[in-house]
């Protein structure tokens, strides 16, 4: 590797600290005795403070904006029409003035707020049916989870935990078991999936080949609500690592019409799906596109891909009477997301890729490359 | 997390210096609706009033964190008077301003000394200006480095470099490259 042939080596072992006693003498010495040598000494330790501020004041603005979608959720609309008119309803946060909610947002928390609600009261399946029965409903949103009736049961040990139909509908989980699809995000084991989906419910595992007769255990670590994003850690003493992710994360907007696709698990088979970006702002919000990819129940939390093999999105749900309009979280907002947790890890770094092994392949060897890292979850 | 609103301005500096997340917290939540409150008064949206906020407590959380810092006006009225100056500003930069101000009607009594505000947030926007410009996979190297305190072989795992050396080379690039962009931007704004 060229190794830089001026000062800057020097500069910066000596700004860290790295230098022995002697040896910063030295140097200082140097300093003072070449002009030249102090003013790229001079800018070089302004810019190496400026790059710490600017990491800082990103990191803030992270964390106000986390702070911020808390305020927004915790609001309550003012407009009852808005909530879905289901007998067993989540209660809303707080109870504080909506006078700071703009009406986009007030939407948008409605929409979250029912969302909840419903898969808080019924199982995903009566939601289902209840819509092909043509049976109107205040929410159009379906989530794409999937509950297993009689799935496999992961961990024999806590077979005997939980007897379903117990206990009222807000408390109760949404289903004795579910599916959904996660993918990783960085290599030391952590996923992105739907907080919907990880909502009310207490363990997880994660489907990870070549052994996914015996799933792997997963917690969650954070969640958004608003985002409808949860970030999961895988906790089995199996694991070590991830293989590198093959694909990076896009940090700025897909374009209208572009042509996307997805992978997920609606069962125990991954299936893809394709379409296209066919709104920047989903339902009702700017956080999310609207994507024509067909989607089904198991769908929730799939990555979204584009031609070149970046990320621009996370499954999140579909409108249950537009056909064809689906929704996924943008990867701006996941970056955001995620990287509001990774500042807040002292120990622990989370690191996720810049790197794209995918970008110039055709799109079944894409697949190919994508699948070992796209994972089905089943939670209870 | 918990919310705790009782906390004091002096909790709250503690809390921010030695980095405590309930303290950033509670501060941003105390005094965001004042905030909304005078820029709907003077022409703005709920959506100015966010970038405003934020960058008002970006500033403050700044100054807090510096040694000389000293606690000599409520971090209330500073949050007001700094959102105020930037709003202000942005308004006449729209010439949406109409010279007229409505207030807090308390804010004749509050003092708060902003007076270097405007310098500091030059020296922001050069950076960030040139962070922009210099795009990815730069930025995150170059912040990873320097803000994050990984090392080479961590940032050649994470950008998938081949190995710590190249990750070397790479920030070393970069590093140069956003150089000349400051220089740049310097003279642009000193003229």
């Amino acid at each position: 590797m060229n190794e830089p042939t001026d000062h800057n080596e020097a500069i910066e072992r000596y700004l860290n600290g790295e230098m022995s006693p002697g040896e910063s003498q030295a140097f200082e010495k140097q300093i003072n005795s070449d002009a030249r040598l102090a003013d790229a000494f001079d800018f070089h330790k302004e810019l190496h403070n400026a790059l710490k501020a600017y990491g800082e004041r990103e990191a803030l603005r992270r964390q106000f904006n986390d702070f911020h979608r808390e305020i927004n959720a915790a609001e309550t609309p003012p407009i009852t029409t808005l909530k879905p008119e289901k007998p067993h309803r989540e209660k809303s946060k707080s109870e504080h003035g909506p006078e700071t909610v703009t009406l986009g947002q007030l939407y948008r928390t409605a929409a979250v707020a029912a969302c909840l609600a419903v898969v808080l009261s019924v199982s995903a399946v009566f939601f289902l049916q209840s819509i092909q029965a043509g049976e109107k409903q205040a929410e159009p949103v379906n989530y794409m989870e999937n509950p297993l009736p009689e799935a496999m049961e992961p961990t024999p040990e806590r077979s005997d935990d939980r007897t379903e139909a117990e206990g009222t509908p807000e408390t109760a989980p949404p289903s004795p078991r579910a599916s959904a699809t996660a993918f990783a995000i960085a290599r030391n084991g952590y996923l992105v999936t739907a907080a919907h989906f990880v909502k009310n419910r207490h363990y997880f595992h994660v489907k990870i080949e070549p052994d996914s007769v015996a799933p792997y255990r997963a917690k969650v670590v954070k969640t958004d609500a608003r985002l409808d994003l949860a970030l999961l850690q895988i906790v089995d003493e199996r694991f070590e690592k991830f293989r590198r992710l093959p694909y990076p994360f896009k940090s700025g907007e897909a374009r209208l019409g572009e042509s996307v696709y997805t992978l997920g698990f609606p069962g125990e088979e991954m299936v893809y799906g394709e379409g296209s970006i066919s709104a920047l702002s989903g339902f009702k919000d700017t956080v999310e596109y609207q994507v024509s990819v067909p989607l089904n129940p198991g769908n929730s939390g799939s990555p979204l891909l584009n031609e070149r093999g970046e990320i621009v999105g996370v499954i999140t749900g579909k409108h249950s009477s537009i056909d064809g309009a689906s929704y996924a979280t943008k990867s701006g907002y996941m970056l955001e997301f995620v990287n509001t947790y990774a500042d807040s890890l002292k120990d622990v770094k989370l690191t996720f890729s810049a790197r794209n092994a995918l970008k110039r392949r055709k799109r079944p060897d894409q697949i190919v490359r994508l699948q070992p890292f796209v994972f089905e979850i089943l939670a209870k | 997390m918990t919310e705790q609103k009782g906390m004091t301005d002096e909790q709250i500096v503690t809390g921010i210096r030695t980095n405590d997340p309930v303290a950033l917290r509670t501060l941003y939540r105390q005094h965001y609706k004042m905030i909304v409150h005078f820029i709907r008064q003077n022409n703005g949206s709920e959506a100015d009033a966010k970038d405003i906020y934020q960058e008002a407590m970006i500033v403050l959380v700044e100054k807090i964190r510096k040694e000389e810092f000293e606690l000599l006006s409520k971090l209330k009225t500073f949050i007001y008077a700094v959102s105020r100056r930037l709003w202000l500003k942005q308004l006449k930069k729209n010439e949406r301003y109409s010279g007229e101000v409505k207030d807090h009607e308390y804010y004749e009594d509050w003092t708060a000394d902003t007076d270097d505000i405007e310098s500091l947030r030059e020296q922001h926007a050069v950076i960030e200006k040139s962070m922009a410009e210099l795009g990815e996979p730069c930025k995150t190297v170059l912040v990873d480095f320097y803000f994050r305190g990984y090392t080479m072989e961590e940032i050649a795992t994470k950008m998938g470099y081949t190995n710590p050396a190249n990750a070397k080379n790479q920030k070393y690039k970069c590093f140069q490259r956003l150089k000349k962009l400051v220089l740049m931007h310097k003279t642009h704004t000193c003229v």
